[in-house]
């Protein structure tokens, strides 16, 4: 493998023929606090597992034994020390992420080549993990709001893997072994990875380290691999047909109440100008929105109220909503106002003024976004899988300087519809 | 207890990575944040109103505690200002501290000071309801409040250049807020809203259940939402008048952090709140009331979803106190991190939990040590508990090795540094101390981290078997069957 640093700042797209062989070592000095923040990921996620909490259930493996090390060990390392180490598997990737002082920077590194080209998956620990993961999910089942957002995301994305649980379920973990977890670690290894660094180290040490400690353990991207290829955006899922879902919530006093449908993914050419509309129905600071403002502010009926125009974008489609916690009593209430305050919208477009505190909300958010270490690894890591410099402030601050109120009005219009939306209402039952 | 809105299920931004890397491990498996160090929540404060001397400045070695020197001063209307200057960040965090919270009310008061943080973003002379969010949004920040049973907080965080007006609005809602009657009813739909949707949550009902046993009698028992039933009759007239008792600029900390210098903002700071007179307050402020002084142990009980809790918590000493970093310590070492006693025991060696986490609560006040629990499926709740007992007792028996002492203090001081990298979090850290803890509070905190021996935690090991404590439990709702009781796990005296 040959490691082929770049430095955060230089603000290149990691797209094409421009994207690097190998892993991509991406290192930045913080001169402000002597933190360092990992994240090493291999492209193997949830996307791709061919048994359902498969790639959660692998990425929670690897801090559980390598053929050096058991689970106490590794958390012995970790815990003398004060690194904070997180392994999982998300939608895309499983991986690990490490925030340590700069001062255990080589501890950092060694143990996440460790847990990632040595991890065992050892049979006993996956028994345990299974059991855990299983109770985790019933314990989050016992959530009201929880399992209410589980119903909307089934019925807006099924069958896409982000209409269930990344966890699993309790059927499909119990077929789950550790020969399945082996195999797909190792296919996810084939897959390639990369690398995020930032904090108080040189880019010259890092790579050398990273060099030393990795060695030819991960594969190349393929550029033929026709799943390789991040930033490609996935079809959007047909979603259930009922356009009402109605789930018995036991032991909540509220109603949670979801209106939505999918827009577009995260890379689309309408996605900035979809995050500023986001803002201005919702998604931004306090209860600003024109939804908030609807549901809280102005007729008292809930605590949380919050909409977005483009939710949990990533290859796949994000999606508008409007959520609502509520007292059951306020149903009809509710739903009017969603309905009208949609049919306002669309009809009368946004203001000028509601564009420009939005864009400004987020050309300031941006600063905010990069204030920590931890953030800036995690920017960098969504700058490569995506192959679009997010973590360049400038260029992110870019994408939204070039939009205007007619942009964003064009954009609401050709994927906002009130005929599109599907209703999930999670309903109090004793 | 927050103003703010959103659900953390759905992303408030649109920035789910690649599935998301960021977010894809569920549960941190060697997590720092398991080590709770001080400073990291909110804290629950409780007034001692120690004021420092005007144009006082901090000491330099702050600088290298908070990797950015911090100044304080007094204005002469009372404002105690409180910075640590970073011209290097791009923004500017700021935190203003009322002294008082929901220990301060009345009878009959229930809920107010909480209802009253909300009601301060429901509109002033200049500010009209909703207008704070609108503006603090136009010039790219962020805004929040929260109440604690201690404090009340107002939070702002505004790109560099912006941060005069988070105090030209703080200054107008100080002086003008108007209390329109339709928004007073309006918005305790909202603080309703919340109670519900706090008691529809099995661990945070569960919480409530127990704060409430642990320290009945004491000001702490009382939810800091309020009762429903009061709430309804708190109108315009009862906010106003809470209002005019506490929020005074005596009884005010103004901490900000980043690119902020505290010359220019005592200045400014004169300049806005200029209007606002020192007022003679109503009657001191009641001091914290002492810990509950009945030794016993409590225990609730309450059926709610799937999945059995367990919530033990004990009285511990306020974060004054000098025996306050022992108990942080021994909690660390009980429930920090996968190598900790019960971690270990609980959850890898008799497997009756799939989880468990710890905390000791910072107020100035009695505190709270707590340890939660999630108890798999077809595991008999007693057995948790009994292993929870009989661990405490070791720790009362034999004193910890060097090794766990080291350990839980490296945990502590790394969550304790990246916790505080951001600004806002400093802003709120500093006001803590100057409001509530006094001073170089964690700074001090930490030293005496460092001077605590392995011996010192057996005497927190007894008083956790001694000490008043409650046992809160949320069993799984048995359908059609019977609500019976669990059976006590075992006694102390029992186990000796």
């Amino acid at each position: 493998m040959t490691v082929q640093p770049t430095v955060a700042a230089s603000g290149r797209a990691h797209s094409g023929a421009d994207r690097l062989g190998g892993e991509l070592v991406v290192a930045s000095r913080s001169a402000a606090a002597p933190l360092i923040s990992l994240r090493v990921w291999l492209r193997g996620g949830a996307a791709v597992e061919p048994l359902h909490g498969l790639a959660s259930l692998c990425g929670r493996m690897l801090g559980e034994g390598t053929s050096r090390s058991d689970w106490l060990e590794i958390a012995n390392a970790c815990e003398t020390r004060g690194i904070g180490l997180s392994t999982g598997g998300g939608l895309e990737t499983v991986g690990v992420a490490i925030d340590c002082l700069a001062e255990d920077f080589d501890r950092g590194v060694d143990l996440a080549a460790e847990l990632l080209l040595e991890s065992s998956f050892p049979d006993e620990r996956l028994e345990w993990q299974r059991e855990q993961t299983v109770a985790e999910l019933q314990s989050l089942a016992d959530q009201p709001e929880v399992r209410a957002t589980w119903s909307f995301l089934d019925q807006l994305y099924h069958p896409h893997p982000l209409s269930r649980p990344l966890l699993g379920s309790p059927e499909s973990l119990a077929t789950i072994d550790s020969a399945a977890c082996r195999t797909f670690h190792q296919e996810s290894r084939q897959r390639g990875g990369w690398i995020a660094l930032v904090g108080a180290v040189d880019a010259d040490t890092a790579r050398r380290r990273l060099e030393q400690a990795f060695g030819s353990g991960l594969e190349t991207w393929q550029e033929d691999d026709p799943g390789a290829d991040g930033a490609g955006e996935t079809a959007p899922p047909p979603g259930r047909d009922q356009r009402l879902c109605e789930v018995a919530l036991p032991g909540s006093q509220q109603m949670h109440l979801f209106a939505g449908h999918l827009t577009v993914a995260r890379t689309h050419d309408d996605a900035a100008a979809l995050e500023v509309l986001g803002v201005v129905l919702g998604a931004g600071n306090g209860l600003n929105g024109r939804f908030p403002n609807r549901l809280r502010e102005r007729e008292g009926l809930g605590y949380v109220a919050h909409a977005h125009a483009i939710a949990g974008a990533g290859r796949a489609p994000g999606r508008f909503l409007v959520y609502l916690g509520t007292a059951p009593e306020n149903r009809a209430r509710a739903e009017r106002a969603i309905v009208e305050e949609l049919e306002r919208l669309l009809d009368g477009g946004i203001t000028q003024q509601e564009f420009e505190d939005a864009r400004s909300y987020l050309l300031g958010r941006e600063a905010m976004r990069r204030e920590t270490v931890a953030q800036r690894a995690d920017l960098l890591s969504e700058a490569i899988f995506f192959g679009r410099p997010w973590h360049d402030l400038q260029w992110a601050r870019r994408r939204y300087e070039s939009l205007d109120r007619e942009s964003v009005e064009a954009a609401m219009r050709r994927w906002l519809a009130v005929e599109r939306l599907r209703w999930t209402v999670g309903i109090p039952a004793d | 207890m927050t103003r703010q809105n959103g659900d953390p299920r759905e992303p408030l931004e649109c920035t789910a990575g690649p599935g998301s890397p960021a977010s894809a491990p569920q549960r941190p498996i060697a997590s720092r944040a398991a080590a709770k160090a001080p400073g990291g929540a909110p804290p629950e404060p409780a007034g001692s109103g120690r004021a420092p001397e005007r144009g006082a400045e901090s000491a330099a070695d702050s600088a290298a505690f908070w990797g950015a020197p911090v100044r304080t001063a007094e204005l002469a209307n009372g404002l105690r200002l409180v910075v640590a200057e970073d011209a290097g960040k791009p923004l500017v965090s700021t935190a203003l501290w009322y002294g008082v919270g929901a220990r301060d009310e009345r009878p009959g008061e229930s809920g107010l000071a909480h209802f009253l943080e909300h009601m301060m973003f429901k509109g002033s002379e200049k500010y009209g309801a909703g207008e704070v969010d609108r503006l603090t949004q136009g010039l790219g920040g962020s805004n929040n409040a929260f109440t604690s049973h201690d404090a009340t907080v107002y939070t702002f965080n505004l790109p560099a250049a912006r941060w005069r007006t988070a105090l030209e609005i703080e200054a107008d809602r100080l002086q003008t807020l108007l209390l329109d009657p339709d928004e007073v009813d309006s918005e305790r739909e909202v603080v309703l809203e919340e109670i519900a949707m706090y008691e529809s949550d099995p661990w945070d009902a569960l919480d409530q259940a127990v704060v409430r046993e642990l320290f009945a009698g004491h000001p702490y028992a009382e939810p800091v939402l309020g009762h429903r039933e009061r709430m309804r009759l708190h109108g315009p007239d009862d906010l106003r008048a809470f209002q005019r008792a506490h929020y005074r600029l005596d009884n005010a900390v103004l901490a900000v952090a980043g690119a902020c210098d505290l010359d220019e903002l005592a200045g400014e700071a004169e300049r806005i709140f200029a209007g606002v007179g020192r007022r003679s307050p109503s009657g001191a402020r009641a001091g914290v009331a002492p810990a509950v002084g009945e030794r016993q142990r409590g225990r609730v009980e309450r059926r709610r979803g799937e999945t059995a809790r367990l919530l033990f918590a004990a009285q511990a000493p306020g974060a004054c106190e000098p025996a306050h970093p022992v108990w942080r310590m021994a909690i660390a070492v009980l429930t920090a991190g996968r190598g900790s006693r019960l971690h270990r025991r609980l959850v890898e060696e008799e497997r009756c939990a799939t989880w468990i986490n710890g905390d000791l609560s910072e107020t100035v006040g009695p505190a709270t040590a707590s340890v939660m629990l999630e108890v798999p499926p077809g595991v008999e709740p007693e057995r948790p508990e009994r292993v929870l007992w009989e661990e405490i007792q070791r720790l009362a028996d034999r004193s910890p090795d060097d090794a766990e002492l080291r350990r839980a203090r490296r945990m502590m001081k790394a969550d304790f540094v990246f916790a505080h990298e951001r600004a806002a979090r400093q802003a709120v850290a500093l006001g803590a101390e100057e409001m509530l803890f006094g001073r170089g509070h964690y700074q001090r905190l930490f030293e005496r981290l460092e001077e605590v021996r392995p011996e010192d935690l057996q005497a927190v090991g007894a008083e956790l078997l001694a000490g008043r404590s409650v046992v809160g439990w949320s069993l799984p709702t048995v359908a059609g069957g019977s609500q019976g009781t669990l059976a006590e796990a075992s006694s102390p005296g029992a186990l000796a």
